[in-house]
C-alpha cells in the first residue's frame, strides 16, 4: 500500500459531496483571502525545528521537552534554539510558513533521533502549547498507547473550550491513534492534491479532512528539501490554513472553524 | 447473583511453580525452532532475490528491526553489493530504510545522493551507490514496523511509482507474515506461558512471568541445539533418524553419569 492509511477516503472515486453552511462567496476567500496569519501563535509539537532553514525563515521561539527523572513531573522543559533531530518538524514548520508567511511558529520537540517519542513527554508538549497561549497546534504525531488515551482525552477537551485548535495526523499505518480521532481535534490524512490551499471533507470520520500530502515537497535538514508522502505533511497544510482564517476572522470557535473548513472543501455544496 | 463455579474449581486450579513454567517455556521455544517450517533467513533471501528479478533491479535487500526497536539488521539481500550489506546494522533513526521504518511509509527517491535521509556511509560501504531505491515497510498485524524491504535501480517500472510501491506492499506484506510465523514458531514457549498468564488471574504468573524474561544461558544453548536438529531434520528422513539416535545416545551417557 503504497498511500498513508486513511487518505483512501479521500480518492476521488470514495468522496462524496457534503452539505455545508453557506458562506459569503466566493467562501475561500471570505475565509482566507489576504490573510497573513499576522498576530497567530502556531506550536509545531515534533522532532524540532531548523530555523535557519530558509522555508522555515525563523521561529518565534523554541521548547524541548526531555525526560528527567529527578524532576517531580518526570521531564524538564529546555528553552531555547535547538537542533531538529531528524527534518520532519522542518517540513512541517516550511508548510505552515509557506501558506501563513506572518505566522509566528514556536518549535516544541517532544520527539528524539527515531522519530519516536514518550507519551508524557508529548502530553507535556500539549500542555506547554496550551499554557503558552498558542492558537493553533501542529501535531504530525499521535500515540497509540490506550494508557494515554485518557489523560489526552482531557487535555484536548481543555484545549477545546479554550479554543486552540489541535490539528492532528492520523497514523500513516492502520489502527486507532490518539488524539488525532478525538471529535474535538481536526483529523488529517493526506491526499493528492497540487494545490496547497485544497481541502476535502469525509463525512464519515473519524478522519474528517483531507489535504496535500502525497509527494509533496518538504524542508528538511541540512538547508535541503525532499519529496515525501504521509498524513504528517497534510496536517500543516490545515494547520495553515486554520492560521489564515484566525488571522483574518479572530475569535472563531473549532467547531466554526470546523465548519468554514467543510464549506471551503472541494466536495462542499 | 451465583458463581456457579465457587470454590470448587479454584481447588481443583494448580499453579504452576515458576520451574514448570520457566521449563515449559524453554521446551516450547525448542519445539517451535526444531519444528518451524522454514529458515527465515533463506526465505527471505529467495524472496528478495525474485523482487529484484520482478523489478529489473540493481539489488534488493530486507532489513529487520531488532526487539530493542532501536536497530535495523540487514537480513537477505540480492545483486550488488549484497553480500557488504547482509549483517549490517544502523539506527532505525538512519537512512531511506530507517525513514520507511519510522515513518510507516512506503517512498521512493529518485536522487538518493541529494536527499539528507540517505546514509550516505552505509551505502557507499556496499560499493553499490544507487540513484533511486523504493522502500516499504513491513506491518505487522498489529501496524508495527517490523522491517522493511528495498529495491534499489528498478529498471522495469509501471507507469507512475504509485503502482510501484503498491506491487512492493504486496511482497511486504508476505514477508511481514512469514517473520511473524517464524517468531511465533521461536517463541512457541513464550507464547504459551504468556497465553495462560494473559486468561488467569495475573497475580498467580507474575513470578513465573519474572522468570520468563529473565535471560538464561541454558536458553541460548538449548535454541542453538534445536536448530542444530532443525538443519540435520531438513536434509531427510536419514537426517532426523540419526539426529534422534544422537540425542539419545547423549541423553542415555548424560544420565548415566549423574
Amino acid at each position: 500500500m503504497s498511500e498513508p492509511a486513511w487518505s483512501g477516503a479521500f480518492a476521488p472515486s470514495q468522496l462524496e459531496t457534503v452539505d455545508a453552511l453557506p458562506l459569503p462567496l466566493p467562501p475561500r476567500e471570505w475565509a482566507l483571502g489576504s490573510a497573513t496569519g499576522r498576530g497567530v501563535k502556531v506550536a509545531v509539537i515534533d522532532s524540532g525545528i531548523d530555523g535557519d532553514h530558509p522555508r522555515v525563515n525563523g521561529v518565534a521561539g523554541s521548547v524541548a521537552l526531555e525526560a528527567d527523572p529527578d524532576s517531580p513531573t518526570g521531564h524538564r522543559v529546555v528553552e531555547g534554539s535547538h537542533e531538529d533531530f531528524v527534518g520532519h518538524g522542518t517540513a512541517c514548520a516550511g508548510i505552515i510558513r509557506m501558506l501563513a508567511p506572518e505566522a509566528e511558529i514556536y518549535s516544541v520537540r517532544v520527539l528524539g533521533r527515531n522519530l519516536k517519542g514518550k507519551g508524557a513527554l508529548f502530553f507535556a508538549g500539549i500542555r506547554w502549547a496550551l499554557d503558552a497561549g498558542m492558537q493553533v497546534v501542529n501535531m504530525s504525531l499521535s500515540s497509540s498507547s490506550d494508557q494515554w488515551f485518557g489523560p489526552l482525552h482531557e487535555i484536548v477537551d481543555e484545549a477545546y473550550f479554550r479554543s486552540t485548535m489541535l490539528v492532528c495526523a492520523v497514523n500513516n499505518v492502520p489502527g486507532p491513534t490518539y488524539p488525532s480521532q478525538y471529535s474535538s481535534v481536526l483529523s488529517v490524512a493526506a491526499r493528492q492534491s497540487d494545490d496547497p490551499f485544497a481541502l476535502a471533507y469525509n463525512p464519515r470520520p473519524p478522519v474528517e479532512f483531507g489535504a496535500s500530502g502525497i509527494d509533496v515537497d518538504v524542508a528538511w535538514t541540512q538547508g535541503k528539501s525532499i519529496t515525501a508522502t504521509g498524513n504528517s505533511f497534510a496536517t500543516p497544510h490545515v494547520a495553515g490554513i486554520v492560521t489564515l482564517l484566525l488571522s483574518k476572522h479572530p475569535g472563531l470557535t473549532p467547531f466554526q472553524v470546523k465548519a468554514v473548513l467543510q464549506a471551503i472543501s472541494d466536495n462542499a455544496r | 447473583m451465583a458463581d456457579l463455579l465457587g470454590d470448587d474449581h479454584t481447588e481443583r486450579m494448580t499453579t504452576p511453580s515458576p520451574e514448570v513454567v520457566h521449563l515449559m517455556r524453554r521446551l516450547g521455544d525448542a519445539l517451535g525452532q526444531a519444528t518451524r517450517p522454514t529458515s527465515l533467513s533463506a526465505e527471505l533471501t529467495r524472496a528478495v532475490a525474485a523482487v529484484r528479478s520482478l523489478f529489473s533491479a540493481a539489488a534488493c535487500s530486507c532489513a529487520l528491526v531488532d526487539p530493542d526497536g532501536e536497530t535495523l539488521r540487514f537480513v537477505a539481500a540480492d545483486g550488488a553489493g549484497a553480500q557488504a550489506i547482509v549483517g549490517v546494522t544502523l539506527p532505525v533513526s538512519r537512512g531511506i530504510a530507517g525513514w520507511a521504518v519510522m515513518s510507516g511509509q512506503s517512498l521512493v527517491v529518485a536522487d538518493v545522493r541529494e536527499d539528507p535521509r540517505w546514509a550516505r556511509d552505509i551505502g557507499e560501504a556496499t560499493e553499490y551507490v544507487p540513484e533511486t531505491i523504493l522502500a516499504t515497510p513491513l506491518l505487522d498485524e498489529t501496524g508495527e514496523v517490523v522491517g522493511v524491504v528495498e529495491v534499489l535501480d528498478p529498471q522495469r517500472r509501471g507507469e507512475h511509482s504509485g503502482f510501484d510501491l503498491d506491487v512492493l506492499g504486496v511482497v511486504a506484506a508476505q514477508l511481514a507474515t512469514l517473520v511473524r510465523l517464524c517468531s511465533v514458531y521461536d517463541g512457541l514457549g513464550s507464547s504459551l506461558v504468556s497465553a495462560l498468564a494473559r486468561s488467569e488471574d495475573p497475580q498467580q504468573f507474575t513470578q513465573a512471568l519474572d522468570e520468563l524474561s529473565r535471560p538464561d544461558e541454558t536458553d541460548a544453548s538449548l535454541s542453538s541445539l534445536a536448530n542444530t536438529f532443525h538443519q540435520l531434520a531438513q536434509t531427510g528422513p536419514e537426517g532426523a533418524r540419526l539426529a534422534a539416535r544422537v540425542l539419545e545416545e547423549v541423553a542415555a551417557y548424560t544420565t548415566a553419569r549423574r
